[in-house]
């Protein structure tokens, strides 16, 4: 079967001592970022990324995506045993995780986290292995009109699973779009909002907007903060479940990771939203939903294997179609255009090398994952220790050398500053930075695809009705905007 | 006051970038349905998001007063502080990187955050940011060969 040869030939490059090595490296570095509280996957990515840009394309993706992944493994640590979640997608871990550990029992928590987070990664990543290929010979036939579509449902989507406002999360997106057209028109290559700046010329740079407005801006948000971590004393013992915890937590395992996975396919979704929902839909199948809450094991059992899952799962659409799903999967867009890869359908066919030694490291990545936390948990609870008042000068480094190495010039370094300021305010006056950068990201693609069809259609916008893939997504694009006043009907009716 | 309350303020800034990108949209072309120009999206994204602006704008004024959108851009009295002199300092690292180079910009930034943001000692700011000057000098000029303003030390 052309999957298993296919993954055959990823084993070969990624056992390479170099990708190995480096596959290691994005793991600890994950499961670090995973257990420092502060430090995200999204901002550690976007601090990496520059780095990487002198390592050979697969390595790099590599250890990028071992970074993402593998933070989803050490987040569950730091909400087992301090009540702080570790990264966002670990923060119902928190509930019950944490319960478990007061009760003496977070050696078994840490472990269901573990070894859910195994289970629900392998069984993503065979899903992603036999998906990709698969979606991405669907959409050889998409045209113009197909991505336009798909593409306004993707940011109508994102915008509108956002956690805040809704009319400010699409605010966030046309300012995206607005921002991805200063530059290189994609069409006519005329010069937009330049300025007659020549730094402009291929607009604002990518990755010092996403270092300024996740990296720096986060530095500023927790420079705010007064740490207050009290850590358990109680040793951790035994660290594997017991046979009757094992069955408890079975069932929300698999639902934990169909969730993922499902989440992590569509656009807008993510880790985050995945874990939340498998909490609350395993809370909602169980026998005793008032025990969640005191320490139940399926409260961590679930959700843990489903941020996973929707790790691995938004590769799907990143690898096949070239649509990057959430923030994580935007930089690992850049990551690849940085590189000089084209993301769409084509990549898995012209880059086979790059696809399959990724998913096959994946598959190396989990078991050495399972491996850093089950045995080392000793040794990230250490960490936790390091103050804040020390790290951050350096990840203030970090962001500064990343965003110069790229072009070599300051410019680069002051749009990074800007945007941090903007990040920051961004914050306070409560707008999410996430659609923004979607729209960002995708706004030149939309462009091009847009104004190519109403060329190719003569100006008839009803080329993207009478398309039957493009009016799929135009009419779910309708549904999801509709929405809104469906509900509120309902509840109309429900009240009376 | 209504000026005060997040919403007004951030409505009213969105709303201008709207009709600035506006204006520049038509400015570059719109061009037709059948063969959009430059200026189509700008354009038509920027009266989007102007009506957007309006329409929070409008829900903003019809809530009237509310205490808990008044703009608060500090936790705590005071980490407006440590906020504010990263942000200068970084400014600083941004204007002295070329004239006096990477060692020299990074050893000055490394010291001052950690002496006087981070609060710690003087021998203890000034070891670390040598040690880390050195090392990722080492690391990325040398190791990554990324090419690093050489400024008033020069090494090669």
């Amino acid at each position: 079967m052309e999957s298993l040869s296919g993954l055959m030939y990823g084993l070969s490059i990624a056992f390479q001592p170099g990708n190995l090595f480096f596959c290691f490296l994005g793991c600890v570095v994950g499961t670090l970022i995973g257990v420092l509280p502060g430090i995200g996957p999204t901002g550690t990515l976007a601090l990496l990324l520059p780095i990487t840009f002198h390592l050979p394309s697969s390595t790099a993706i590599i250890m990028l995506s071992g970074i993402y992944y593998g933070a989803m493994y050490g987040g569950s640590t730091t909400s087992i045993l301090v009540n702080i979640p570790g990264e966002a997608a670990s923060l119902v871990t928190c509930l019950d995780g944490y319960q478990m550990a007061r009760q003496g029992r977070g050696g078994p928590a840490l472990g269901i986290a573990a070894i859910g987070s195994f289970i629900a990664g392998t069984l993503s990543v065979i899903a992603l292995m036999f998906l990709a290929p698969a979606l991405a010979s669907f959409a050889l036939h998409f045209s113009s009109p197909e991505y336009a579509a798909i593409i306004i449902f993707g940011l109508t989507l994102i915008s509108f699973l956002g956690s805040g406002s809704k009319l400010k999360a699409f605010m966030m997106g046309g300012v995206g779009l607005l921002l991805g057209t200063i530059g290189s028109d994609p069409v006519e290559s005329v010069d937009r909002f330049t300025f007659g700046s020549f730094f402009l010329l291929d607009g604002v740079g990518l990755i010092p907007l996403i270092m300024g407005l996740f990296g720096i801006s986060e530095i500023f948000l927790n420079l705010e903060e007064e740490e207050f971590r009290t850590i358990l004393k109680e040793k951790i013992k035994n660290l594997f479940p017991n046979g009757k915890e094992w069955l408890e937590s079975a069932w929300p395992m698999v639902r934990g990771t169909l969730i993922g996975l499902f989440m992590g396919i569509i656009p807008g979704g993510n880790a985050i939203i995945a874990a939340t929902m498998s909490y609350a839909v395993e809370k909602r199948v169980s026998k005793h939903p008032e025990k969640f809450g005191t320490g139940v094991i399926e409260g961590v059992a679930g959700p843990e294997s489903a941020n996973n899952a929707a790790a691995a799962g938004s590769f799907i659409p990143l690898l096949s179609l070239g649509i990057p799903t959430n923030a994580v999967m935007g930089l690992l867009l850049a990551a690849l255009m940085l590189h000089g890869i084209i993301p769409g359908p084509l990549l898995i066919s012209r880059h086979p090398d790059l696809f399959w030694s990724v998913i096959a490291s994946m598959y190396i990545g989990n078991v050495m994952l399972l491996a850093l936390n089950l045995p080392l948990i000793g040794l990230w609870v250490q960490i936790l220790k390091v103050p804040y008042a020390y790290l951050f000068p350096f990840l203030f480094l970090f962001c500064l050398l990343g965003s110069f190495s790229l072009k070599n010039t300051i410019f680069d370094i002051a749009v990074m500053i800007f945007f941090g300021g903007v990040g920051f305010l961004l914050k306070k006056f409560e707008y999410e930075a996430t659609p923004l950068i979607f729209a960002f990201l995708l706004g030149p693609m939309f462009e091009e695809h847009f104004r190519r069809s109403l060329i190719m259609s003569y100006g008839g916008f009803s080329t993207f009705l009478e398309r039957p893939i493009a009016a799929v997504f135009v009419l779910a694009t309708g549904i999801v905007l509709l929405s809104p006043l469906f509900w509120r009907v309902k509840h109309k009716r429900s009240e009376q | 006051m209504i000026a005060k309350n997040k919403d007004f303020l951030s409505s009213v800034v969105w709303g201008a970038v709207a009709l600035a990108f506006t204006w520049g949209g038509l400015q570059l072309g719109v061009g037709s349905l059948h063969r959009p120009g430059p200026g189509f999206i700008p354009a038509m994204i920027g009266v989007l998001l102007f009506l957007l602006s309006a329409a929070l704008l409008l829900i903003t004024l019809l809530q009237g007063k509310n205490e808990q959108a008044k703009v608060v851009l500090w936790k705590e009295k005071g980490s407006w502080k440590k906020i504010l002199s990263s942000f200068i300092t970084l400014l600083f690292y941004l204007i002295l990187l070329n004239p006096l180079g990477y060692l020299v910009t990074t050893f000055l930034f490394l010291t001052y955050l950690i002496r006087f943001v981070s609060g710690k000692g003087w021998w203890l700011a000034l070891g670390i940011a040598i040690l880390t000057s050195g090392a990722s000098y080492l690391l990325f000029a040398i190791g990554l060969e990324v090419r690093l303003p050489q400024g008033i030390i020069r090494l090669n």
